[in-house]
């Protein structure tokens, strides 16, 4: 986060300053300006999208998706992991050590692959921050078109690998 | 953008009265909410006066020739190359999308963005490599840039159809 922070100052700073030198204070206003116009039209929208994720964090947790992943197989299985994946609510730095979890199960490396890029497709409670922070069209239009990427990803992960599971795919060697 | 509002807003107090009565979470749920809006308000706010300076600054001849719907597929490789840059979390991602889109950008360009952004950004990868091992993360770059072509695509598809 603080990271982010920095990073973003900087990169802001550096813009501004391209901003002055191209065009002077007047296409530094003009850039505020539409900055502000934003912030005025989305603030709002932002306001509730948060309130709305609260309440779905309240709703997923880690034992419930554990326990749904570990009794799923074949197409439904794939469907409903990268259901379930979206429904993750955590960031990158939560969400890999939870995937691991699953090191020991015998989950298929296919049902993870669909679990892992329905969390990144759809990621359900990012589609109020697309909504307020891009356009309604954009967020309706990404998802329809990525609604099939995490079953087709999944499918052709399960047509390389089979049934193999992500501790059998990562000790081949000493199989 | 009231209506999306509204919509937002019902669809939080549905999922609030969800909780007073599945969960009884909802008053935590509401200081969630809260919590993380307060602790991602500065990189919001900068992230909007950054996609501010974008929109201005971007050249439109740029926007014309690369990234709207005329420069097609090649709109959607610069979309799915961006999208691994842009290293940031939603927050700051999202207003710089905004501002690519309303200078002129395609929607595969913006779709492939998001995609590859969201499959592929390069903030993730060091978590993938400690917790799951480089082949996973080869594994995973090469399937998540097919897909997020594929997304791309299939938004320039979506674009040419009907608008």
């Amino acid at each position: 986060m603080k990271k982010t922070l920095i990073g973003l100052s900087i990169a802001t700073l550096i813009i501004v300053l391209l901003a002055y030198f191209t065009g002077g204070t007047d296409l530094v206003l003009e850039g505020l300006d539409r900055a502000f116009g934003n912030m005025k039209k989305a603030g709002f929208m932002i306001l509730t999208s948060f309130l709305l994720i609260g309440q779905l964090l309240c709703i997923v947790d880690e034992n419930m998706v554990n326990r749904i992943l570990n009794n799923i197989k074949g197409l439904k299985g794939i469907v409903i992991s990268a259901l379930v994946g979206g429904l993750m609510p955590v960031g990158p730095y939560l969400f890999y050590p939870f995937v691991k979890m699953f090191h020991g199960h015998d989950l298929p490396y296919y049902i993870l692959i669909a679990f892992i890029f329905g969390k990144y497709t759809y990621d359900f409670a990012r589609i109020p921050m697309e909504i307020s922070l891009v356009s309604p069209k954009i967020a309706l239009l990404r998802y329809l078109s990525t609604l099939p990427i995490p079953i087709i990803a999944a499918l052709i992960t399960y047509r390389l690998f089979r049934n193999r599971t992500l501790s059998q795919l990562h000790h081949r060697k000493t199989d | 953008m009231v209506t999306t509002t509204a919509i937002l807003a019902l669809i939080a107090l549905a999922l609030f009265v969800f909780n007073a009565r599945r969960t009884r979470q909802q008053v935590n749920g509401l200081k969630t909410g809260l919590k993380l809006l307060l602790k991602n308000l500065p990189i919001i706010l900068l992230a909007l006066i950054l996609a501010g300076m974008v929109e201005v600054l971007i050249p439109r001849d740029f926007v014309q020739n690369w990234l709207s719907a005329e420069a097609g597929i090649r709109g959607v490789v610069i979309g799915v190359l961006g999208g691994i840059i842009l290293a940031m979390g939603p927050y700051a991602t999202l207003p710089i999308v905004s501002s690519i889109y309303v200078s002129g950008a395609g929607i595969g360009t913006v779709i492939a963005l998001i995609s590859s952004w969201s499959l592929l950004g390069l903030s993730k990868t060091p978590h993938e490599a400690a917790h799951m091992g480089g082949k996973f993360v080869a594994y995973k770059t090469v399937l998540g840039l097919s897909m997020s072509f594929l997304a791309g695509c299939v938004g320039l598809g979506l674009e040419y159809l009907f608008f």
